[in-house]
């Protein structure tokens, strides 16, 4: 069913099952054809054969005949040339009847001669005298009661026969009736003495059965169907095996050659004619034999082979089925999965056609989506390895796999970071200052990738600074010549192909991804010394950790880093920083004066966060730590280190129990903030957010979400209501309320107290009074 | 893909074994071995064989419609009761053909189970044919194995007699004339109604025959205005085997049993008056020209021209054969004649009576049958209630009826529809009108001749001759055989030629004497002693 629908469904003639099919058959076809074709080359080798046996068959039969006459004409020569017959016959009339029954005995050896002769006379003709091996009578009693032709009379056949010259004559089979029944003889007469023309004195008779002949004619096969005929040279029919001699007359036209066969239709039945002359003595020895029989053994062999191809043929065809029908599935079976339950789009010419369709439009697809992918590869990753770099990653959470998509692999596990600082950027167009900046960090990115290949990533940090993530196979000395060299290279190169000048600051070499960002720390902090070292110059952390010490390390972005952890109360991350502001200080072996420096430098950091605390909160803090006394008196430097984490930890445990009503307090503040200065002309939210030190934006939608009203909205609002309550005062004019809360001139008041009152200033004056 | 390649091979393999049986059917050949008999079997265990081989003339009755014995109706019977298929071979030709081929198959040393012959007259005699194991010895088979057989040989001593050879053997299973009657069938046979036209007495004397002779031969008894009559005809055997005429002078031809004594007819005197009458018989044309030159086609020839007056012939072949062929002739009638005598009221010392076994149509066991008990049980069947019925006259309901107790042979004997002269009818069916390995009854040949002058036949012939002097069916033992034939054939050929020569007158009758001083010289003398010492172990059988 399911076949037939499929069949259906794809159109006529035109699907991969059908052309399977068509191709195992045509595979089929072959050897059939080949087949038939060696089969009817056979075939007519066949009946070529058979005829051909026939035509041989019917030349043995002939010969044998053949032989018997010549058995008979022997014996007939050999009685004519007896010298006792002979002169029996020169004095037949004188000699005395007992010479004659002398002479039978002679006669009877002859009979043991040849078998096929049955009878054979003498007769003398003067003396009228016929003699057999057994018996001597006369002419009259022999043809009238011992063999009477039928047809001919008693004259005729003495006038025909026995008198006269003849030579080896044979006379065609005639019906001769006996005392012991009828027999159709040939007979052969040769007058005697042999050779004599004129003075014929008797005749030799030899009585050939046609009977016998008959016999021997019958071991021809499938005579019995046909006939055979012979005939004498003037085309009369010596003897035939059959009563109906009408047919020869049909067929002695058509005997021109020695010998051939043809087929001849003859009652209504086909009919195999062959022949074959003698050449003794031109007689024409022809059977007739039905076709069917003799090409019998042909058709037998021919309905066989026949009836074998057709079941070869059958088999193969429900073989070619099955095979197509089993290569078929596979296909059927992707078919279905690519087209599901819906009609296919588009128009395709078969099934492997919409496959490929199919297979080119989703890797068409595929294509598109890497490109998007890798279009957005290089975003994903220089933004992923920034906040590696500011170590904001939990490296424990983050799988190979996630790394991996976004275009990083990290062969090894040794980091190190390359801060490179452009002092002097490209100097190939001299227009616009942005673009040449963007050059230029194009190129240096460019040329670092090709350099480091898959060991470094480069990304762009800042306007004039980029940063270079090293990834090393182990942290030994050759890797960092290795480095090292790489770098110079690149500076090099910079510096001779584009003019380009930059520093470079390298980390240290640390394990693990946890430690990129104390590696960029490290590159930070050796690219300062820049302005000891001077630009376009390479500034190892190793180099500088163990300076003088008159100098210590601690960059603006390390106290951004600092307040925004203390601000959310993240203390743990403060620690983390504090810590790493002190090892690296400490590693430096810093002089207590430049220690104190340190500490008073992350004292007023600690200062500047008081400033988000209220004002009576921040002199509750400073007295209760009264650093700016503390401090001072720390003599160790892990005394001052403990004394700098209690203030930390103290804020940020403020923090952090303030984290929650922090918002609620915020926006009170603002509140009150807007209900004290409304009549401030200036008031907007500009300068709200500069009064807090907070994004505009931020501090909108921050305001939208906790008052439920936006802060203009939330400003007007106050300046309205205080505008209607000084409206009643009939006293001040509209334009000498308008700046008392805050508009520049009436115009604005009118048109903002229309908008939220829906009445004009005056109108609500009026109102109030009525 | 695997199941393709699966199925695919299962289909060849079954191809294969297809093509394998197709090819094998054909050879389904298998080798018996057969096993040589030593011991005799139990009797009661012996069954009929299951296919035989048998050689045998075909007679002329029954060749007339059967191609070999198979046709005959009495053997088709026994088929189906015994379930024994026979393949017969039959010699073919007549006479000395069936002597030659006989010989030859003797000589060629590959022998048919059974051999039906003259086993009592084949050279050196049936006692050497046993000795050189061509056949074996039957006197403790047919006491065993052919219990028919048996009985009628110790009923009729003198048959079992005929049956043994002088050294005791018995070497055939015998064809037996059953009665008197079968014994007869020869004699001379008159144109009864030429007798009549003129007028003329039945002749008994040779005197008398001579005047009858001459009359037919003067008187133009056919009524056709010409001198074409042929008064007698008789062939030279017959007047050397049997004895017409001769018998008239108290002797026969051949070898004769003088009261015990040995004696050869031919050198006696009375031979010279018999060849003296035959002679000027001849010369006044009474007797046929060409009577030495005569075969039975054209005795027909010359019966049916209505020109022969008298003959030697059969009752059955001769009286009873003529007249059917004769049948559209308005006069014409045969009767036999008494054998003729010298004087009148005497009677010929010799004439044709057969013996109850002459050894014709006998069949011998050959020595290479391998299961001879069953053979005789098979050839027993013929001398059984059952098997006498079947070849004396054939297949009740189809060839006899039983009225009134007596097998009568119906219409399609006595009356064929398809034309057949009653011999040939019989031929169709059984053996007894020429002899088989059988009893012939009586019965057969009392309706066989159903003419009155064929009865009549037997009787004159019975009466009128003596038959004392006739030889027994005596055996010569192989060397006195071996002796005999090589006297006999050279000096037969010189007797047949002389004797035609003397009745001819080509040889002058006063040559009589150095004809039997010839003989004499071919050692007659001594073949007759040969006879004579056969004769006398025969009579003391």
């Amino acid at each position: 069913m399911s076949k037939w629908k499929r069949l259906n469904v794809r159109g006529t003639g035109n699907n991969v099952f059908s052309k399977l099919l068509v191709s195992y058959l045509i595979v089929l076809l072959l050897p059939v054809i080949i087949g038939l074709f060696l089969f009817n080359k056979i075939e007519s080798i066949m009946v070529e054969n058979a005829n051909k046996s026939n035509t041989t068959m019917l030349m043995q039969v002939r010969d044998v005949l053949e032989n018997k006459f010549e058995e008979i004409e022997q014996l007939s020569l050999q009685i004519s040339l007896d010298e006792k017959l002979n002169r029996l016959l020169m004095n037949q009339q004188n000699v005395s009847n007992y010479d004659y029954i002398n002479y039978m005995k002679e006669l009877k050896r002859y009979n043991t001669i040849s078998t096929h002769i049955d009878d054979y006379y003498i007769y003398f003709n003067q003396s009228d005298v016929l003699l057999s091996p057994t018996m001597k009578t006369d002419s009259y009693l022999f043809l009238k009661h011992i063999k009477r032709y039928e047809n001919s009379t008693y004259e005729e056949v003495m006038n025909n026969r026995m008198t006269g010259f003849h030579l080896r004559d044979y006379f065609p089979s005639e019906k001769v009736i006996m005392s012991s029944g009828e027999e159709n003889i040939i007979t052969l007469t040769q007058s005697l003495p042999y050779g004599e023309v004129t003075d014929v004195k008797g005749v030799l008779m030899v009585h050939i059965y046609e009977q016998q002949f008959k016999e021997m004619l019958q071991q021809m096969e499938g005579l019995n169907k046909g006939a055979m005929y012979i005939a004498d040279e003037k085309d009369e029919i010596m003897m035939s095996t059959s009563e109906n001699k009408s047919i020869f007359a049909e067929i002695s036209p058509l005997l021109a050659d020695k010998e051939g066969f043809f087929t001849k239709e003859i009652d209504g039945k086909d009919m195999i004619v062959s022949y074959t002359m003698s050449e003794k003595n031109e007689w024409t020895y022809v059977s007739i034999v039905p076709t069917e029989f003799v090409l019998a053994k042909v058709n037998n062999v021919k309905s066989w082979a026949l009836s074998l191809v057709l079941i070869a043929i059958i088999i193969g065809i429900v073989v070619s089925y099955y095979l197509a029908n089993q290569n078929y599935r596979p296909i059927h079976e992707v078919v279905n999965t690519i087209i599901g339950k819906n009609t296919p789009k588009g128009t395709f010419t078969n099934e492997i056609d919409l496959i490929k369709q199919t297979i080119v439009s989703s890797m068409n697809e595929q294509s598109q989506l890497k490109r998007i992918i890798s279009q957005q590869e290089p975003v994903i990753r220089s933004n992923f390895i920034l906040r590696l770099l500011r170590g904001q990653v939990d490296v424990t959470s983050y799988l190979e796999k996630e790394i991996d998509s976004m275009g990083i692999t990290f062969k090894f596990n040794y980091f190190s970071v390359i801060t490179i600082q452009i002092d002097d950027c490209c100097q190939f167009t001299k227009e616009n200052i942005d673009t040449k900046w963007v050059l230029t960090r194009f190129i240096i990115a460019n040329l670092s990738e090709e350099l480091m290949g898959d060991n470094g990533y480069t990304i762009e940090m800042e306007r004039d600074k980029l940063i270079i993530l090293y990834n090393h196979q182990n942290n030994s000395a050759d890797e960092t010549t290795n480095q090292l060299n790489l770098t110079r290279e690149l500076m090099d190169i910079l510096e001779q192909q584009f003019g380009i000048k930059i520093s470079v600051a390298i980390s240290q070499i640390h394990f693990g991804l946890n430690k990129i960002s104390e590696c960029y720390g490290e590159s930070v902090m050796a690219l300062d010394y820049r302005i000891i070292k001077g630009p376009n110059y390479i500034i190892f952390y190793n180099d500088i950790k163990n300076n003088s010490g008159y100098d210590y390390h601690y960059p603006v972005e390390t106290e951004v880093q600092i307040l925004n952890f203390a601000k959310n109360g993240d203390y743990e991350n403060v620690e983390r920083t504090l810590d790493q502001i002190f090892s690296n200080n400490v590693q430096k072996e810093m002089t207590p004066e430049i220690s104190k420096c340190l500490s008073y430098d992350l004292l007023s950091t600690w200062v500047k966060l008081l400033s988000s605390l209220s004002g009576e909160e921040k002199k509750r803090v400073i007295e209760q730590h009264n650093p700016f006394k503390t401090v001072p008196e720390c003599s160790t430097v892990q005394e001052l280190q403990k004394e700098i984490k209690s203030l930390y930890y103290d804020y940020c445990l403020k923090m952090e129990a303030k984290q929650s009503t922090q918002g609620e307090r915020l926006y009170q503040e603002i509140v009150d903030f807007i209900e004290d200065n409304f009549n401030d002309n200036m008031l907007s939210l500009g300068m709200i957010a500069d009064h807090f030190g907070m994004n505009s934006s931020y501090l909108s939608s921050f305001f939208k979400k906790q008052g439920g009203i936006a802060i203009s909205e939330f400003i007007m609002k106050v300046r309205i209501e205080e505008s209607k309550k000084l409206l009643p005062n009939r006293r001040l004019t509209i334009s000498e309320i308008a700046p008392q809360v805050g508009y520049a001139n009436s115009v604005g008041l009118i048109r903002v107290f229309k908008k939220v009152e829906g009445v004009t200033p005056g109108q609500y004056r009026e109102s109030m009074q009525a | 893909m695997q199941n393709n390649l699966k199925a695919l091979t299962v289909l060849f393999f079954l191809l294969l074994f297809f093509a394998l049986i197709v090819g094998c059917s054909d050879n389904g050949t298998s080798s018996e071995e057969t096993e040589q008999e030593t011991e005799l079997k139990d009797p009661s265990e012996v069954g009929y064989p299951e296919s035989l081989t048998y050689w045998a003339e075909l007679n002329g009755n029954a060749a007339q419609t059967a191609q070999t014995l198979n046709d005959v109706r009495a053997y088709q019977v026994m088929e189906e009761t015994t379930g024994t298929t026979i393949e017969f071979k039959h010699p073919s030709g007549e006479g000395t053909d069936i002597t030659e081929q006989f010989n030859l198959m003797l000589a060629s040393g590959k022998l048919p189970d059974m051999i039906e012959y003259n086993w009592r007259t084949v050279p050196k005699g049936p006692d050497n044919a046993i000795e050189d194991g061509t056949i074996i010895r039957l006197n403790e088979i047919i006491e065993d194995y052919a219990p028919n057989l048996n009985q009628y040989l110790n009923e009729n001593p003198e048959v079992k007699k005929t049956v043994t050879t002088d050294e005791g053997n018995i070497y055939t299973f015998p064809f037996i004339r059953g009665d008197e009657k079968l014994m007869v069938f020869m004699g001379m046979i008159i144109r009864q109604d030429w007798l009549d036209t003129l007028d003329l007495d039945t002749p008994t004397t040779i005197a008398e025959w001579e005047e009858v002779l001459k009359a037919f031969k003067t008187g133009d008894p056919n009524g056709n205005g010409e001198q074409d009559e042929v008064p007698l005809l008789v062939q030279p055997d017959d007047f050397k085997n049997i004895g017409p005429f001769v018998g008239a002078y108290g002797i026969h031809a051949q070898f004769y049993n003088d009261n015990g004594t040995v004696k050869y007819g031919s050198i006696q005197p009375e031979f010279k008056e018999f060849l003296t009458t035959m002679n000027r018989w001849y010369e006044e044309g009474l007797l046929d020209a060409d009577f030495a030159a005569m075969d039975g086609k054209l005795v027909d020839a010359k019966v049916t021209n209505d020109q022969l007056g008298s003959l030697f012939g059969y009752t059955g072949g001769g009286i009873g054969r003529f007249t059917g062929l004769m049948e559209d002739h308005p006069t014409f009638e045969l009767s036999a004649t008494p054998h003729p005598a010298l004087e009148e009221g005497g009677i010929a010392a010799t004439a044709q009576k057969a013996f109850p076994h002459e050894g014709y149509h006998s069949v011998a066991i050959s020595g290479q049958a391998e299961n001879p008990e069953e053979i005789a049980k098979w050839l027993d069947f013929a001398y059984s209630e059952e098997g006498h019925m079947l070849f004396n006259f054939g297949v009740e309901g189809e060839s006899y009826e039983m009225i009134d107790g007596y097998p009568t042979y119906t219409e399609e004997i006595t009356n064929n529809p398809d034309g057949l002269p009653m011999s040939n009818a019989l031929g169709k069916y059984i053996r007894a009108n020429y002899g088989g390995p059988m009893i012939q009854d009586v019965r057969y040949v009392e309706q066989y001749l159903d003419l009155p002058a064929q009865k009549e036949a037997i009787e004159i012939w019975e009466e009128t001759a003596e038959n004392n002097i006739n030889m027994p069916p005596i055996t010569m033992n192989s060397d006195e055989s071996d002796e005999f034939n090589s006297i006999m054939s050279d000096l037969d050929t010189y007797y047949d030629e002389t004797v035609i020569r003397f009745i001819m007158g080509d040889e002058p009758l006063d040559n009589f004497d150095e004809f039997v001083a010839t003989l004499e010289g071919m050692g007659i003398n001594r073949a007759i002693e040969l006879q004579q010492a056969a004769l006398d172990r025969y009579m003391a059988r």
